[in-house]
C-alpha cells in the first residue's frame, strides 16, 4: 500500500495544504482508495528551495511539490 | 468558504511575499518586482500575456495594501508609494472589498444555452415547459430567443438529454441581496448600499477579481513600532493551522502580539445575556428572536430586510463586548481582532474600540514570513479562556445551542438555523419578513432563529483556511475539552 503524507506545517498549511485536505476527504476515488493518507507535521521540503514549492506531499518518501488533488492522483 | 485553486494559492503566495518583505525592512524597495518574479518572461502566461498577468498581480498588491482600485488617481504610482503610504497612516482603509476592474473577465449575461447534447427530439418538452415560449426548434436543435428568455430554468429539468445548460455569471449568482450590478462595458461593480459584506462574491469569482482591502501591512506596522497590539481571536480560529488552539496562541505572541484572548470567553456572556433577553422578549408576547452575533446578517436587516428589524438581538456581538473589555482595561491598546469574516471589517469599522481587523489567511502569511510554524510552538494558554458554549459559536446551530443551554432546563424554547446566506435563504427571510408573527412562515417555526451568513458558521468564512467540516470538527473537539 502507498503511503501519503500531506504536510500540515504552516507553510504547507498557508499554501493549500489546509483545503487539500477536506478535498482529499470528499473525493471519492480511484486511485486513492489503495493508499494510506496521513497528515504530517512539517516534512521540512519548505526550507529548501530545490524541492520547488509548498504545498508538498510526501508519496513512499518522494515528495511532490505544489500538489494538488491531481498531481498526487497521478503520483500514484 | 475557501477553496483551493490557483486564484486562492496566488492571493496567499503574495500575501506571503508581502509580509516577507516587510520583515526584511524591503516592502518600499522591493515590492515593484514581485509581480515581476510571479510573472516572469520565460514563464506561461494564466491571462492573455504576462504584461497583463503583471498588471493584474499589481492590483492585487495594492489591494493586500488596503487600496481599492478605485483610488487609482495615477496609473504611474508605485507599489512602493503606496506601500510608503500604508506604512504611514494610522487608521485602518476601508472595510469594503474592492473590484478589480481589469481583472474582471466582463461575464456575459446570465443565460441558458443548448449544448450539442440536443438532439432535436419529436417530443420537445422544453418547447411546451417554456412559459415565455423562447424556444424553437430550428435545423433539428432548440433554439432559445434569449430576449424572451426569463431564465427561469424550466427546460433545463424537462430536458431528457440534460442538453440545456444555465451559464451563470459567478458573482452575481453568489450574492444574496443582488449586489452586483454591471457598468456600460460590461464589468462588475459592487452596489455599496445593497452590500452586505458577506465575501461570497470574494470566493466566487473564478478570476479572483474581487479582493478584500488587506489590513495586514497596518497591524505589522504597529508591531513594529513596538505599540502594545492585543489580539482577539474569533472562536472559528480554534479550528485553524491543524494544531490546538494553545499552539495558536503561542504562535501570535511569537509574532509579537502582546496578549492574546479568546473571543469565545465572551460568546458565552452573549448566550448568557441573549438566552434572557430572549425570555424577557418570549414573556412579553414576542412572536421569536433572531441572532445578532452575524454582522452579515445584521447588515442584511438593516439594509434588505428592515420589517426584522424588531426581532433582532439588542445583544452586542462577541467582537463588540470582548473589545470593549480590552479597551477598558487598556485605553492605549492597539485592538487587532483576527477571523474568518469579511463583515467583521465593516463592524469593526464603526466600533472605536476595534483599531484592526486581521484575517486567518493574513495571520497564516505573516506566519510563514517570519518562519513560524504553529504545529511546533510550545502550547500556552490564552489570557482569556473561552468556555464549551462559546466555544461552539462559530459552528451553524451552536448559538442556537448556547443560548438554549443558558436558559436551563426549566425553559425549552424552538430553536431553527438558516444555514448561510444565499439567494434562496434571503428569498425566505422575505417571506419572514412579510408577517413575521406567522409562525408558519419561519423555519421550523422557531422562537429562536439563528442566522449564519456562512454555510456552516463561522468555521466556513470566506478568508479562513480548509473546509468548514474539518474545521467544524477541530472546533467541536477543542470546544469539549474545556468543558
Amino acid at each position: 500500500m502507498k503511503e501519503v503524507k500531506i504536510c500540515t506545517g504552516t507553510t504547507c498549511y498557508v499554501l493549500g495544504a489546509a483545503e487539500l485536505l477536506g478535498e482529499l476527504e470528499s473525493v471519492p476515488d480511484t486511485g486513492l482508495l489503495n493508499a494510506r493518507i496521513t497528515g504530517a507535521t512539517c516534512l521540512g521540503y519548505c526550507k529548501s528551495r530545490e524541492y520547488g514549492e509548498a504545498p508538498f506531499v510526501e508519496i513512499n518518501g518522494e515528495p511532490v511539490s505544489g500538489a494538488t488533488l491531481e498531481k498526487i492522483e497521478e503520483a500514484l | 468558504m475557501a477553496k483551493t485553486n490557483n486564484a486562492v494559492r496566488i492571493r496567499r503566495k503574495l500575501m506571503v511575499e508581502i509580509a516577507r518583505l516587510f520583515r526584511n525592512g524591503r516592502l518600499c524597495e522591493d515590492i515593484d518586482r514581485l509581480p515581476l518574479q510571479m510573472a516572469p518572461r520565460e514563464g506561461d502566461s494564466v491571462r492573455c500575456c504576462i504584461y497583463k498577468d503583471r498588471a493584474v498581480l499589481k492590483y492585487r498588491a495594492m489591494s493586500l495594501l488596503g487600496f481599492g482600485l478605485e483610488e487609482e488617481t495615477d496609473e504611474l504610482t508605485t507599489l512602493g508609494q503606496y506601500a510608503a503610504e500604508a506604512q504611514a497612516r494610522r487608521h485602518a482603509p476601508s472595510a469594503d472589498p474592492s473590484v478589480l476592474d481589469i481583472a474582471c473577465a466582463s461575464c456575459t449575461k446570465e443565460s441558458h444555452l443548448v449544448t450539442d447534447a440536443c438532439r432535436g427530439c419529436v417530443a420537445r418538452p422544453c418547447t411546451t415547459a417554456c412559459p415565455k415560449g423562447a424556444i424553437q426548434v430550428i435545423n433539428g436543435r432548440a433554439v432559445i430567443d434569449q430576449e424572451r428568455c426569463v431564465n427561469c430554468g424550466l427546460c433545463v429539468k424537462e430536458c431528457a438529454f440534460h442538453a440545456i445548460i444555465y451559464r451563470p455569471v459567478p458573482c452575481e449568482e453568489a450574492c444574496p441581496v443582488d449586489a452586483m450590478e454591471k457598468d456600460s462595458r460590461g464589468r462588475v461593480r459592487i452596489d455599496r448600499d445593497k452590500c452586505i459584506a458577506c465575501g461570497r462574491c470574494l470566493t466566487a469569482c473564478p478570476f479572483s477579481a474581487v479582493m478584500d482591502r488587506s489590513q495586514m501591512v497596518d497591524v505589522l506596522s504597529s508591531l513594529e513600532r513596538g505599540e502594545k497590539v492585543v489580539a482577539a481571536v474569533a472562536p472559528a480560529g480554534i479550528g485553524q493551522f491543524s494544531a490546538p488552539f494553545e499552539q495558536l496562541v503561542s504562535a501570535c505572541r511569537v509574532l509579537g502580539f502582546h496578549e492574546v484572548h479568546e473571543v469565545a470567553a465572551t460568546a458565552d456572556l452573549v448566550a448568557r445575556r441573549e438566552s434572557a433577553e430572549l425570555a424577557e422578549r418570549l414573556d412579553a408576547g414576542a412572536a421569536f428572536m433572531t441572532s445578532s452575533c452575524c454582522p452579515a446578517w445584521t447588515e442584511s436587516v438593516r439594509r434588505h430586510l428592515p420589517g426584522l428589524g424588531p426581532y433582532v438581538s439588542e445583544t452586542p456581538t462577541p467582537m463588540a463586548l470582548s473589545a470593549e473589555q480590552l479597551r477598558h482595561r487598556d485605553p492605549s491598546a492597539r485592538i487587532v481582532f483576527l477571523g474568518p469574516c469579511l463583515a467583521k471589517k465593516r463592524e469593526a469599522a464603526a466600533d472605536p474600540n476595534i483599531d484592526y481587523v486581521l484575517t486567518f489567511e493574513e495571520l497564516g502569511a505573516m506566519f510563514v514570513a517570519a518562519d513560524i510554524d504553529v504545529q511546533e510552538c510550545t502550547p500556552i494558554q490564552a489570557d482569556t479562556v473561552g468556555g464549551a458554549c462559546g466555544r461552539g459559536f462559530p459552528v451553524s446551530g451552536g448559538v442556537g445551542a448556547a443560548v438554549q443551554a443558558a436558559l436551563g432546563s426549566t425553559r425549552e424554547v424552538s430553536t431553527a438555523v438558516v444555514d448561510g446566506l444565499t439567494r434562496e435563504t434571503v428569498k425566505e427571510l422575505r417571506r419572514v419578513e412579510k408577517s413575521p408573527e406567522d409562525p408558519a412562515r419561519r423555519p421550523e417555526g422557531a422562537q429562536f432563529l439563528e442566522v449564519m451568513g456562512c454555510a456552516g458558521g463561522c468555521v466556513g468564512g470566506p478568508l479562513a483556511y480548509g473546509a468548514p467540516k474539518s474545521a467544524a470538527r477541530a472546533v467541536k473537539k477543542q470546544a469539549v475539552s474545556v468543558g
